[in-house]
Protein backbone atom coordinates (compact mmCIF):
# COMPACT_ATOMS: atom_id res chain seq x y z
CA UNK A 1 0.00 0.00 0.00
CA UNK A 2 1.30 3.29 -0.64
CA UNK A 3 -0.02 6.33 1.89
CA UNK A 4 -1.11 9.23 0.19
CA UNK A 5 -0.71 12.86 1.10
CA UNK A 6 -2.98 13.43 4.40
CA UNK A 7 -6.35 15.84 4.11
CA UNK A 8 -8.32 18.46 6.03
CA UNK A 9 -11.85 18.73 4.86
CA UNK A 10 -14.17 21.33 5.96
CA UNK A 11 -17.53 20.99 5.61
CA UNK A 12 -19.39 24.08 4.98
CA UNK A 13 -23.15 24.67 4.57
CA UNK A 14 -25.14 27.57 3.28
CA UNK A 15 -28.47 29.03 4.15
CA UNK A 16 -30.17 27.04 2.11
CA UNK A 17 -28.68 23.99 3.70
CA UNK A 18 -26.56 22.81 0.79
CA UNK A 19 -23.31 21.68 2.30
CA UNK A 20 -19.91 21.77 0.32
CA UNK A 21 -16.19 20.94 1.01
CA UNK A 22 -13.06 22.50 1.32
CA UNK A 23 -9.93 20.17 0.77
CA UNK A 24 -6.21 20.68 2.08
CA UNK A 25 -3.33 18.42 1.47
CA UNK A 26 -0.47 18.31 4.18
CA UNK A 27 2.95 15.92 4.61
CA UNK A 28 2.83 12.73 5.07
CA UNK A 29 3.92 11.69 8.46
CA UNK A 30 1.70 14.50 9.58
CA UNK A 31 -0.47 13.46 13.21
CA UNK A 32 -4.03 13.92 13.70
CA UNK A 33 -2.99 16.64 16.33
CA UNK A 34 -0.39 18.68 14.36
CA UNK A 35 -3.27 18.72 11.70
CA UNK A 36 -6.02 19.53 14.13
CA UNK A 37 -3.72 22.50 15.31
CA UNK A 38 -3.58 23.80 11.75
CA UNK A 39 -6.83 23.64 11.37
CA UNK A 40 -7.50 25.28 14.52
CA UNK A 41 -5.52 28.13 13.05
CA UNK A 42 -6.64 28.05 9.37
CA UNK A 43 -10.72 28.26 10.37
CA UNK A 44 -11.18 31.44 11.40
CA UNK A 45 -9.11 32.88 8.58
CA UNK A 46 -11.35 30.67 6.09
CA UNK A 47 -15.00 31.84 7.35
CA UNK A 48 -13.74 35.46 7.51
CA UNK A 49 -14.22 34.89 3.75
CA UNK A 50 -17.39 32.77 3.24
CA UNK A 51 -20.96 33.34 4.22
CA UNK A 52 -21.27 29.46 4.62
CA UNK A 53 -20.53 28.07 7.90
CA UNK A 54 -18.62 25.56 8.98
CA UNK A 55 -20.56 22.35 10.62
CA UNK A 56 -17.48 19.52 10.60
CA UNK A 57 -14.29 18.62 9.80
CA UNK A 58 -12.49 15.50 8.88
CA UNK A 59 -9.01 14.48 9.18
CA UNK A 60 -8.61 11.73 6.28
CA UNK A 61 -5.62 9.51 5.72
CA UNK A 62 -5.57 6.71 2.59
CA UNK A 63 -3.74 4.77 1.07
CA UNK A 64 -3.75 3.01 -2.36
CA UNK A 65 -2.83 -0.68 -3.58
CA UNK A 66 -0.50 -0.20 -7.02
CA UNK A 67 -0.78 -3.68 -8.19
CA UNK A 68 -4.16 -5.30 -6.76
CA UNK A 69 -5.15 -8.45 -7.88
CA UNK A 70 -7.76 -9.57 -10.06
CA UNK A 71 -11.72 -9.55 -8.66
CA UNK A 72 -14.03 -12.29 -9.54
CA UNK A 73 -17.53 -12.26 -10.38
CA UNK A 74 -18.97 -11.93 -7.20
CA UNK A 75 -20.50 -8.43 -6.99
CA UNK A 76 -20.24 -5.65 -4.21
CA UNK A 77 -23.97 -5.72 -3.65
CA UNK A 78 -23.85 -9.44 -2.09
CA UNK A 79 -22.33 -8.43 1.40
CA UNK A 80 -22.19 -10.53 4.60
CA UNK A 81 -22.99 -8.25 7.23
CA UNK A 82 -21.37 -9.51 10.73
CA UNK A 83 -23.12 -8.39 14.34
CA UNK A 84 -20.61 -7.47 16.61
CA UNK A 85 -21.67 -7.24 20.34
CA UNK A 86 -19.73 -4.83 22.41
CA UNK A 87 -21.22 -6.18 25.88
CA UNK A 88 -22.51 -3.09 27.20
CA UNK A 89 -26.35 -3.07 26.94
CA UNK A 90 -27.43 -1.30 23.11
CA UNK A 91 -24.20 -1.00 21.88
CA UNK A 92 -23.53 -3.36 18.92
CA UNK A 93 -22.36 -2.84 15.46
CA UNK A 94 -22.31 -4.28 12.30
CA UNK A 95 -19.63 -4.56 10.12
CA UNK A 96 -20.16 -4.87 6.44
CA UNK A 97 -18.12 -7.08 3.92
CA UNK A 98 -18.54 -6.47 0.37
CA UNK A 99 -18.93 -9.18 -2.05
CA UNK A 100 -18.93 -12.15 0.54
CA UNK A 101 -17.40 -15.46 -0.70
CA UNK A 102 -19.81 -18.26 -1.54
CA UNK A 103 -17.75 -20.28 0.50
CA UNK A 104 -18.06 -18.61 3.52
CA UNK A 105 -22.47 -19.63 3.88
CA UNK A 106 -23.90 -22.88 5.63
CA UNK A 107 -24.59 -25.35 3.21
CA UNK A 108 -27.12 -27.36 4.28
CA UNK A 109 -30.39 -26.28 6.42
CA UNK A 110 -33.56 -23.99 6.07
CA UNK A 111 -30.92 -20.90 6.07
CA UNK A 112 -28.36 -22.53 3.55
CA UNK A 113 -26.92 -19.77 1.47
CA UNK A 114 -28.08 -17.06 4.00
CA UNK A 115 -26.06 -17.75 7.29
CA UNK A 116 -22.38 -17.42 7.54
CA UNK A 117 -20.59 -20.02 9.29
CA UNK A 118 -19.13 -18.74 11.90
CA UNK A 119 -17.26 -21.84 12.19
CA UNK A 120 -14.89 -21.54 8.95
CA UNK A 121 -11.80 -21.26 9.32
CA UNK A 122 -11.44 -17.81 7.42
CA UNK A 123 -14.41 -16.64 9.35
CA UNK A 124 -13.33 -17.61 12.13
CA UNK A 125 -9.63 -16.01 11.70
CA UNK A 126 -11.63 -12.70 11.07
CA UNK A 127 -14.17 -12.29 14.10
CA UNK A 128 -11.14 -13.32 16.30
CA UNK A 129 -9.01 -10.67 14.66
CA UNK A 130 -11.75 -8.17 15.45
CA UNK A 131 -12.40 -9.34 18.80
CA UNK A 132 -9.50 -9.23 19.93
CA UNK A 133 -7.80 -6.27 18.23
CA UNK A 134 -8.28 -2.49 18.83
CA UNK A 135 -11.84 -2.17 17.18
CA UNK A 136 -14.70 -0.53 18.81
CA UNK A 137 -18.28 0.26 17.30
CA UNK A 138 -19.07 4.28 16.98
CA UNK A 139 -19.47 4.48 20.29
CA UNK A 140 -15.47 3.45 21.29
CA UNK A 141 -17.33 0.52 23.33
CA UNK A 142 -14.81 -2.64 22.15
CA UNK A 143 -16.09 -5.46 20.01
CA UNK A 144 -16.05 -8.54 21.95
CA UNK A 145 -18.45 -11.40 20.13
CA UNK A 146 -19.99 -11.77 16.73
CA UNK A 147 -23.15 -12.70 17.19
CA UNK A 148 -24.54 -13.35 13.79
CA UNK A 149 -23.72 -12.85 10.41
CA UNK A 150 -25.57 -13.37 7.23
CA UNK A 151 -26.30 -12.51 3.50
CA UNK A 152 -27.62 -9.07 2.80
CA UNK A 153 -27.64 -8.00 -0.89
CA UNK A 154 -28.60 -4.58 -2.02
CA UNK A 155 -28.37 -3.95 -5.85
CA UNK B 1 -17.68 27.54 18.24
CA UNK B 2 -15.82 24.41 18.87
CA UNK B 3 -14.98 21.14 17.43
CA UNK B 4 -15.06 18.47 18.86
CA UNK B 5 -13.92 15.00 18.28
CA UNK B 6 -16.37 11.88 17.54
CA UNK B 7 -15.89 8.42 20.23
CA UNK B 8 -14.22 6.65 17.35
CA UNK B 9 -12.46 7.23 14.01
CA UNK B 10 -13.23 5.21 10.57
CA UNK B 11 -11.07 2.65 9.54
CA UNK B 12 -12.17 0.82 6.13
CA UNK B 13 -11.01 -0.82 3.04
CA UNK B 14 -12.08 0.27 -0.36
CA UNK B 15 -12.75 -2.97 -2.59
CA UNK B 16 -14.10 -3.19 -6.50
CA UNK B 17 -15.78 -6.25 -8.09
CA UNK B 18 -16.24 -7.58 -11.66
CA UNK B 19 -18.35 -4.90 -12.65
CA UNK B 20 -15.81 -2.21 -11.87
CA UNK B 21 -18.39 -1.22 -8.80
CA UNK B 22 -16.55 -0.02 -5.69
CA UNK B 23 -17.73 -0.10 -1.88
CA UNK B 24 -16.06 -0.54 1.34
CA UNK B 25 -15.84 -2.16 4.62
CA UNK B 26 -15.65 -0.24 7.54
CA UNK B 27 -14.55 -0.31 11.23
CA UNK B 28 -14.41 1.58 13.96
CA UNK B 29 -10.87 2.17 16.29
CA UNK B 30 -11.01 4.88 19.38
CA UNK B 31 -9.96 8.50 18.42
CA UNK B 32 -7.09 8.49 20.29
CA UNK B 33 -5.61 5.56 18.56
CA UNK B 34 -2.06 6.69 17.14
CA UNK B 35 -2.14 6.77 12.71
CA UNK B 36 0.70 4.06 12.98
CA UNK B 37 -0.93 1.56 15.11
CA UNK B 38 -3.98 2.17 12.44
CA UNK B 39 -2.29 1.19 9.51
CA UNK B 40 -0.75 -1.89 11.48
CA UNK B 41 -3.86 -3.07 12.23
CA UNK B 42 -5.24 -2.85 8.69
CA UNK B 43 -2.42 -4.54 7.57
CA UNK B 44 -3.19 -7.24 10.04
CA UNK B 45 -6.71 -7.29 9.18
CA UNK B 46 -6.40 -7.15 5.22
CA UNK B 47 -5.39 -10.50 4.59
CA UNK B 48 -8.18 -11.99 6.34
CA UNK B 49 -10.64 -9.38 4.99
CA UNK B 50 -9.53 -10.42 1.24
CA UNK B 51 -9.85 -14.58 2.18
CA UNK B 52 -13.56 -13.73 2.81
CA UNK B 53 -14.33 -11.34 -0.29
CA UNK B 54 -14.40 -11.79 -3.59
CA UNK B 55 -14.16 -8.38 -4.60
CA UNK B 56 -10.33 -6.94 -5.09
CA UNK B 57 -9.17 -4.86 -2.19
CA UNK B 58 -7.73 -1.58 -3.74
CA UNK B 59 -6.88 1.08 -1.08
CA UNK B 60 -7.54 1.29 3.26
CA UNK B 61 -8.11 4.92 4.94
CA UNK B 62 -8.77 5.84 8.46
CA UNK B 63 -10.87 8.91 9.15
CA UNK B 64 -10.97 11.18 12.08
CA UNK B 65 -14.36 12.97 12.39
CA UNK B 66 -15.12 16.11 14.25
CA UNK B 67 -18.44 17.98 14.97
CA UNK B 68 -18.69 21.58 15.44
CA UNK B 69 -20.74 22.08 18.83
CA UNK B 70 -22.67 25.53 18.13
CA UNK B 71 -22.03 26.33 14.32
CA UNK B 72 -22.88 29.86 13.63
CA UNK B 73 -25.94 30.49 11.41
CA UNK B 74 -24.88 31.09 7.45
CA UNK B 75 -25.86 34.27 6.16
CA UNK B 76 -28.73 34.94 4.27
CA UNK B 77 -28.68 34.05 0.84
CA UNK B 78 -25.16 32.71 0.64
CA UNK B 79 -25.14 30.06 -1.54
CA UNK B 80 -22.75 27.12 -1.72
CA UNK B 81 -22.38 26.71 -5.48
CA UNK B 82 -20.48 30.36 -5.36
CA UNK B 83 -17.22 29.64 -5.03
CA UNK B 84 -13.76 31.47 -4.68
CA UNK B 85 -11.49 29.58 -6.36
CA UNK B 86 -7.75 29.57 -5.00
CA UNK B 87 -5.31 28.13 -7.20
CA UNK B 88 -1.86 27.86 -5.75
CA UNK B 89 1.70 27.23 -7.02
CA UNK B 90 4.17 24.37 -5.33
CA UNK B 91 7.37 24.14 -4.95
CA UNK B 92 7.77 21.74 -7.55
CA UNK B 93 6.16 24.02 -10.29
CA UNK B 94 2.85 22.40 -10.37
CA UNK B 95 -0.07 23.89 -8.92
CA UNK B 96 -3.27 23.04 -6.43
CA UNK B 97 -6.10 24.61 -5.30
CA UNK B 98 -8.88 24.48 -3.23
CA UNK B 99 -12.39 26.37 -3.92
CA UNK B 100 -13.97 27.99 -1.04
CA UNK B 101 -18.12 27.62 -0.87
CA UNK B 102 -20.28 31.11 -0.78
CA UNK B 103 -17.85 33.41 -0.98
CA UNK B 104 -18.16 36.72 0.18
CA UNK B 105 -18.84 39.22 -2.57
CA UNK B 106 -17.46 41.92 -0.72
CA UNK B 107 -14.11 40.19 -1.28
CA UNK B 108 -14.76 40.55 -5.37
CA UNK B 109 -13.70 42.88 -7.61
CA UNK B 110 -16.42 43.84 -10.12
CA UNK B 111 -14.14 41.67 -12.71
CA UNK B 112 -15.27 38.50 -10.43
CA UNK B 113 -11.18 38.28 -9.52
CA UNK B 114 -10.46 38.20 -5.83
CA UNK B 115 -8.95 41.38 -4.67
CA UNK B 116 -6.26 40.05 -3.20
CA UNK B 117 -5.62 43.11 -1.36
CA UNK B 118 -8.47 43.05 1.07
CA UNK B 119 -7.49 42.41 4.69
CA UNK B 120 -8.88 38.89 4.94
CA UNK B 121 -8.44 37.66 1.42
CA UNK B 122 -3.91 38.38 2.42
CA UNK B 123 -4.35 36.87 5.84
CA UNK B 124 -5.48 33.91 3.80
CA UNK B 125 -2.54 34.05 1.54
CA UNK B 126 -0.37 34.72 4.12
CA UNK B 127 -1.18 32.05 6.06
CA UNK B 128 -1.02 29.51 3.32
CA UNK B 129 1.83 30.08 1.62
CA UNK B 130 4.16 30.96 5.26
CA UNK B 131 7.27 29.22 5.89
CA UNK B 132 6.54 27.07 8.35
CA UNK B 133 2.59 26.09 7.34
CA UNK B 134 2.36 22.66 6.27
CA UNK B 135 -0.01 23.17 3.92
CA UNK B 136 0.55 21.60 0.28
CA UNK B 137 -0.30 19.85 -3.11
CA UNK B 138 -1.39 16.28 -3.25
CA UNK B 139 1.60 14.63 -4.11
CA UNK B 140 2.98 16.37 -0.86
CA UNK B 141 5.01 19.40 -2.52
CA UNK B 142 4.77 23.01 -0.04
CA UNK B 143 2.79 25.93 -1.65
CA UNK B 144 4.80 28.62 -2.14
CA UNK B 145 2.94 31.54 -3.45
CA UNK B 146 -0.94 32.25 -4.85
CA UNK B 147 -1.34 32.31 -8.46
CA UNK B 148 -4.86 32.95 -9.03
CA UNK B 149 -8.26 33.47 -7.10
CA UNK B 150 -11.42 34.63 -8.66
CA UNK B 151 -15.13 33.59 -8.03
CA UNK B 152 -17.11 30.88 -9.97
CA UNK B 153 -20.17 29.70 -10.14
CA UNK B 154 -20.95 25.57 -9.98
CA UNK B 155 -23.72 23.40 -11.15
CA UNK B 156 -26.43 23.13 -8.18
CA UNK B 157 -26.31 18.74 -8.12
CA UNK B 158 -29.81 17.66 -7.11
CA UNK B 159 -28.78 17.34 -3.61
CA UNK B 160 -28.65 21.30 -3.79
CA UNK B 161 -32.02 21.58 -5.36
CA UNK B 162 -34.59 23.29 -2.76
CA UNK B 163 -37.37 20.73 -1.41
CA UNK B 164 -39.75 22.98 -1.29
CA UNK B 165 -40.31 23.28 -5.33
Amino acid sequence: MQQKTPQLIFYWRDATGSESTVRLSLPVGSSVATIASAAASLRPLLESLSDAAIVKQDIAYTWRDLSPPDPSTRLVGESGAFIFDTGVLNQVTIIVLPAASADLFVTSGPLAGIDIDLAQSDVAAFIAAINSGLWVNPFGYDLVECVAAYLTVKL
Amino acid sequence: MSMSNLPAAVAYFTLVDASGSTSKIEFHVPFATAILDVGGALDVLRPLVAALTDAAIIGQGVTFPYKENAAVAPVAGSRVEEKGVFIWRTANGRTTRFSLPAIKDTLLKTSGAIDRANAAVAAIITSVIAVNALWCGADGSDITSIDKAYQRFNSTTKNQLPKDV
